[in-house]
């Protein structure tokens, strides 16, 4: 008899995405929302009790199987060449002002940048961190962007709504701390 | 990205951290212990022409911005200067300008200061792997295409089939037997371009049907029909 958990810990195991609670009550038609969820706590636990070199990380909206950070030096030499390199800080930035004002457009984070951002966004686009939102219907129709569940992946965040408030930010010098404490705090 | 730095005398710039005016502004500021809210702009412009002379000396390409910025701030810096009852107008007032600098500077610190919350975060995650798909490289990022798209996309491959256009179509090919085509693509393949389907068949009257047949398919939810980017391709997958 296969139990619930088990299924659980296969489709986390062999999904290239992070699974939602609806996709899992979708797949698991054999069990209740309340047991699948109960089955990943449990998973979670036993990772994170057991010294085992993955955890279950509540990502983008779902969960997925992870390796844990001390695990990172042999994986990047399997993978040597082909990791992606930190994002420059003109990368962020932008980030930072679409996550924060999307849907927004190129001429909304230049004016806050006080700098052309097209090339930036191009680059954003490519690694599939931002994506086209549409367009605004104002003069020029121009193109709207949008953060995607890739962003939320590679900053390891569980929704959009997870950011710092920006209001805390620009006020004082004691920002660094502040931040500090909220990375410590959220793993 | 190669690191510039230019040495003068006791002083040095560091292009690789300024990503531009606004942050140069802000790095002054905070140098030179000044009030964010209440910049003295005699001083900060002086400072800033300063830095902005080394910048241009190098031919960077956002120089142009810079200088934006430097004349900007000399524009409060004479204003300022001028008796204020003789303001005109339709112009902001230097007390104006300068309020709209502030603002733009504090907005820009607030960003500037987020990102580090992004930094640390990616420090954290970048060393966290875990399954994924890698995205197919030849379509890349998609865009739900509109109606208008999908209509130029087909004025283009009519007008690429322009010279067929005067043979008369005598064979009737109907959109239910376009849809059926189609379909039986999309068993085969994930994805389809929309120019594959029409250009064996290049007669207007093809185009078409065809065209009548994507609308029908994505009106019933049976494909969606993408655009990965501006004037690209135009991709239909089944839904």
């Amino acid at each position: 008899m296969n139990n619930i958990k088990n299924v659980v810990e296969c489709l986390l195991y062999v999904s290239s995405s992070p699974l939602s609670l609806k996709k899992l009550v979708e797949i698991i038609q054999e069990a209740e929302e309340e047991e699948i969820l109960s089955s990943i706590d449990e998973l979670r636990e036993e990772y994170d009790r057991a010294d085992k070199p993955v955890f279950i990380q509540k990502v983008a909206g779902g969960w997925r199987m992870a390796t844990k950070n001390r695990y990172a030096k042999w994986i990047k030499r399997l993978y040597s060449g082909e990791m992606v390199h930190r994002l420059s800080q003109a990368a962020l930035e932008t980030l930072a002002i679409i996550a924060y004002r999307q849907p927004v457009t190129t001429q909304e984070v230049d004016q806050i940048r006080g700098v052309s951002s097209g090339g930036v966004l191009k680059g954003l686009l490519e690694k599939k961190l931002i994506k086209i939102a549409g367009r605004k219907e104002t003069l020029g129709r121009p193109i709207l962007y949008r953060t995607t569940d890739e962003f939320l992946e590679y900053f390891g965040l569980e929704s959009i709504s997870d950011i710092p408030p920006l209001e805390e930010m620009g006020i004082g010098n004691d920002v660094q701390e502040l931040i500090n404490e909220r990375v410590e705090k959220e793993n | 990205m190669p690191e510039v730095a230019v040495r003068k005398a006791d002083w040095k710039v560091d292009l690789e951290t300024f990503e531009g005016p606004l942050d140069l502004l802000l790095h002054l500021i905070k140098k030179k212990n000044l009030d964010i809210y209440d910049i003295p702009i005699a001083e900060i412009t002086s400072e800033y022409l300063r830095h902005v002379e080394y910048i241009k000396s190098l031919n960077l390409d956002n120089a142009g911005e810079f200088l934006l910025m430097a004349s900007y701030l000399m524009k409060i810096k004479s204003q300022m200067l001028l008796p204020v009852e003789e303001e005109p107008e339709e112009d902001l007032t230097a007390q104006e300008m300068k309020q709209n600098l502030i603002e733009r500077l504090i907005e820009y610190k607030k960003y500037k200061e987020v990102s580090c919350y992004f930094r640390e975060k990616e420090e954290i995650f970048s060393d966290v792997f875990a399954l994924r798909e890698y995205p197919v490289k030849e379509f890349g990022e998609s865009v739900e295409a509109t109606l208008f798209d999908l209509i130029d996309a087909f004025k283009n491959l009519v007008e690429n089939a322009a010279e067929e256009v005067k043979d008369i179509i005598t064979e009737e090919i109907s959109v239910e037997d376009k849809i059926r085509y189609i379909l039986g693509l999309l068993q085969k393949k994930k994805q389809l371009i929309l120019g594959d389907i029409v250009e064996r068949k290049k007669s207007v009257m093809d185009l078409i049907v065809t065209l009548l047949a994507v609308l029908d398919l994505a009106r019933s939810h049976q494909i969606k029909i993408k655009q990965p980017f501006k004037f690209s391709d135009i991709i239909i997958e089944k839904n």
